[in-house]
């Protein structure tokens, strides 16, 4: 039924509510276990009152009228101004390959690091990739009728080995199998359809359920021998009977040498026939149901291979417009382009850029601005960008400038030669909306995701760990100290640890319910004050 | 599923979402930026930013420099340099060097200047700010901010070159990676020479060049500096770089004598070799890279390597003239780049640099 491959195990408990998990083994570094917190007197600085309304105490059972919570709108304000997301662990799902000993990997094994995190559509399946090449897609249970509160976890699904590793024989470097994108396609029957891509190839994958089977062969018998003709003495017509459901997933297409560098982002048209494929240098469209030929629409590869200085880093089709793509660029530009001016894109329509900032420069400007993720928004009407320390929102009408930046973790602009040293000054974050675009989400380091309310202009950090994700709780705020006075809990800039980066976040398309991806977990977050508003 | 068993990695893949592995990656994660307090290195200001420990990265540096000459002359492929084809006249209009370092008196964000905004790698700077570099007043009083500043550019230089020279033998390297450091590197030796502060290069070095294969940032430095001393004219001729090199020439009043000298050692060295060797790299190059458009390149489009690409760019990168010794470019002019062996039995001497570099 649910097929469980070797390399994974997953723990499940059964639970009526949601939120509720234990995981066995947790997969905890010494670091974890040995780092303490950094327990300083209380004094705020801030006004951001972390007790008191909208944050339930960690160690105690929820308040079951949720008379704590002051009435919110999803996501919206709250009467205390205070981002009213209480976030509870709705599920935790921890990778971990079967060892010989029971272990406790300090560091876990680089095949199980998840590499992407999407929501399909609906939001009822949710794929996540590996470095290993593996694609494992949980689904959400139905609610059942028996417990209105109770919201759908979300359970595997299907896994399967997506991309292999492969070697390159004529410049004799190994290609990766990491899954470097994953795009659902809309669904247009009963099956589902996904591409993923590592550096190299790009595959179309099909998942059917299938749920019956016939029985009642003439000719062979249940275990599918042929039967001996002389004791066939009557025929009958095979009768479909229900059977264990079974998730079949099958390679449809496979596109591959459309690309000489390695492929970072892909990107399904509105019109659901072609998709668009970026890396370095290129960004190719190809169709859906051909896969011996794409079409380059943008080529930034400089004639002298030694004037290169700017590449693309990503790239989305717009989510209405058919014919808009946009594609953001190492040095922090956007460029939004119309394949309708011209079929090689290289002059843009728009080109989306902030002026530097004088004060701000430093030798690591460059690196700092290059942007390594961009998203439409669902209206179409705005764009999303992460680079290294803020996340801008930009109005596709508006190139001089964003509408809005929110830094992230603006700690680090003193750290940045540090991080150029152990190369975290590269890391490339991901960036999400919510389905009402009023709430953006990233991640951090030290395990740490931010959202940004764009309404009232709030933020909150979270973390996504085992040892802070109990049952039931909600999630604690979480603050960077950066000196001077510090509350009970704050981490110091010093004890983050950087080797534990949330790089991959989505949100479902619907509801709030958001996916982060820490290294080799996968956790599953739900908004809790929604769900109590039934 | 099992993985195939010839495509395990035996260590966490480096130096990309994870510090360097090993001991040193243990202690970084424990003590991250304990150690090593670096502030952002911006150009020093009047009210005299404090130095940071300038005596950590002075010895970080020499540490380096004495490792980059055990480094074996098969390294050198990376490290080529490429004359450029255009000597840098003070008079004219700034050149832009074949080799790709571009001296920009403006940034590309000059909002008069839209036509740069169309073309992405027509400059490989981002905005420069100038005129902020100079402040009279405060150059004599921030001296020791300034030579401690160099050092720290110096350090930084070195670490970016050696982020460039670790290749990763088994996958490619990431391209974007590549780049943003080969922009850190342009643009320090770039500021490097716009300010004239060049470190005085030990004179043996220039006897070592014949056997040291490895192009290293002093030959570098000397040969840069020799182009500018080519053309002795007062100041480099550029308006904007004309204070902070005023304001620096205490600062590099020692290495003042020097320069008539080396200048005229070097005057004739690279400027003669610089047209035959120009020529021998386009060969090198043009068997890298199929330049011919069109229906040639649909057919090679396979062969244009990216790892090829790569090499070039970071050749390019490498900008200045080459030294004066043309043996060790020579030498280097037939091997066409093979994923040497004898990279990979660097890797170990090298993992000892990062280590030492991120222990720092």
């Amino acid at each position: 039924m649910r097929p469980h491959p070797g390399g994974f195990r997953y723990h499940r408990e059964s639970h009526r509510v949601s939120s509720y998990y234990k995981v066995c083994q947790p997969l905890r570094s010494p670091q974890a276990c040995a780092k303490s917190r950094d327990l300083c007197p209380a004094a705020s600085a801030e006004g951001r009152g972390q007790e008191g309304t909208g944050w339930w105490p960690l160690a105690n059972a929820p308040d079951p009228s949720g008379s704590l919570l002051p009435p919110a709108q999803g996501c919206g304000a709250s009467g205390s101004g205070e981002l009213a997301i209480a976030v509870a662990l709705l599920s935790t799902r921890e990778r971990r390959v079967l060892t010989a000993t029971p272990s406790r990997l300090a560091v876990p094994l680089p095949a199980d690091i998840i590499s992407t995190v999407e929501f399909n559509h609906t939001g009822e399946l949710l794929a996540t990739g590996d470095k290993g090449g593996r694609v494992v897609i949980f689904q959400r249970e139905p609610e059942s009728k028996n417990a209105p509160h109770s919201q759908g976890e979300y359970d595997v699904y299907s896994t399967f080995q997506s991309h292999e590793p492969e070697f390159d024989y004529l410049k004799s470097l190994e290609i990766e199998e990491k899954i470097n994108k994953i795009k659902w396609l809309p669904q247009q029957n009963a099956a589902h359809s996904l591409l993923s891509t590592n550096d190299k190839t790009i595959k179309l994958w099909k998942i059917t359920e299938r749920d019956k089977r016939p029985e009642g062969y003439n000719l062979k018998d249940e275990e599918g021998k042929l039967k001996d003709l002389s004791t066939v003495t009557s025929l009958q017509v095979p009768v479909l009977k229900p059977m264990d459901l079974m998730v079949e997933v099958s390679p449809r297409r496979i596109f591959a040498n459309g690309h000489t560098y390695h492929i970072n982002s892909i990107s399904v048209n509105s019109d659901c026939e072609t998709y668009m494929s970026a890396d370095d240098l290129r960004i190719n469209l190809w169709h859906l149901a051909i896969t011996d030929r794409s079409f380059n629409i943008v080529d930034i590869k400089p004639a002298n291979m030694e004037d290169l200085t700017e590449v693309i880093t990503a790239s989305e089709f717009h989510p209405h417009h058919c014919n808009l793509f946009v594609y953001s660029s190492s040095k922090g530009s956007l460029r939004l382009c119309d394949m309708r001016a011209a079929a090689l894109c290289d002059k843009h329509s728009k080109l989306f850029e902030e002026p530097e900032d004088p004060s701000n420069r430093s030798f690591f400007s460059e690196i700092i601005s290059s942007v390594s993720d961009v998203k439409f928004s669902h209206s179409g009407r705005y764009m999303l960008t992460r680079d290294y320390l803020t996340v801008k929102v930009w109005d596709l009408n508006m190139e001089a400038r964003p509408i809005e930046t929110y830094q992230v973790h603006d700690y680090l602009r003193s750290k940045l030669c540090s991080l150029y040293e152990n190369d975290c000054i590269f890391d490339k974050f991901e960036c999400a909306w919510n389905g009402s675009d009023s709430v953006i989400m990233t991640g951090a380091y030290n395990n740490f995701f931010r959202m940004f309310d764009r309404n009232t202009k709030r933020d909150v950090t979270l973390e996504a760990s085992r040892e802070s994700s109990k049952p039931r709780a909600v999630l604690k705020p979480r603050r960077v100290c950066v000196g001077g006075k510090r509350r009970r809990d704050d981490i110091s800039v010093d004890s983050l640890d950087f080797t534990k980066k949330i790089l991959h976040t989505a949100w479902h398309p619907a509801e709030n319910i958001i996916a982060i991806a820490a290294t080799n977990n996968l956790y599953i977050f739900q908004d809790k004050v929604n769900s109590d508003m039934h | 599923m099992p993985r195939p068993r010839g495509f395990e990695q035996e260590a966490p893949p480096p130096a990309r979402e994870w510090p360097i592995s090993g001991r040193s990656a243990r202690r970084a994660q424990r003590r991250p930026f304990v150690d090593a307090e670096w502030r952002s290195l911006a150009p020093p200001r009047a009210v005299g930013r404090s130095s940071l420990s300038g005596g950590k990265l002075a010895a970080a540096a020499v540490a380096v420099a004495e490792q980059r000459t055990r480094r074996a002359a098969s390294r050198v492929r990376i490290v080529v340099t490429k004359a450029p084809t255009a000597c840098w006249n003070r008079g004219s209009p700034l050149p832009r060097f074949s080799c790709g370092l571009r001296v920009g008196r403006t940034g590309r964000r000059d909002p008069d200047n839209r036509s740069l905004k169309d073309t992405m790698f027509a400059r490989g700077l981002k905005r420069k700010c100038v005129g902020h570099e100079e402040d009279v007043e405060g150059a004599l009083a921030g001296l020791k901010t300034v030579s401690s500043y160099s050092l720290q550019r110096q350090s930084l230089l070195d670490m970016s070159l050696v982020k460039l020279q670790l290749c990763h033998m088994l996958v490619e390297p990431n391209l974007c990676r590549s780049v943003l450091i080969a922009n850190t590197v342009r643009q320090i030796q770039e500021e490097m020479t716009q300010d004239g502060t060049w470190r005085a290069v030990a004179p043996q070095a220039a006897e070592r060049a014949p056997l040291d294969r490895l192009v290293s940032t002093e030959i570098l430095c000397r040969a840069a500096w020799g182009q500018e001393g080519a053309h002795p004219a007062p100041g480099l001729g550029d308006g904007h770089t004309q204070g902070p090199v005023s304001d620096l020439c205490p600062v590099t009043s020692a290495q003042a004598p020097r320069h008539p000298q080396s200048s005229a050692w070097e005057m004739d060295g690279p400027r003669e070799n610089r047209g035959s060797f120009h020529k021998s790299l386009d060969q090198i190059f043009e068997t890298l890279e199929t330049k011919n458009p069109s229906c040639m390149e649909e057919l090679f489009s396979d062969v244009d390597s990216p790892y090829y690409d790569l090499d070039t760019v970071l050749t390019g990168m490498m900008g200045g003239a080459r030294s004066g010794p043309c043996e060790g470019l020579e030498g280097l002019a037939p091997a066409t780049p093979a994923p040497s062996s004898s990279c990979k039995s660097d890797l170990g001497e090298l993992d000892h640099v990062v280590e030492i570099l991120v222990e720092t």
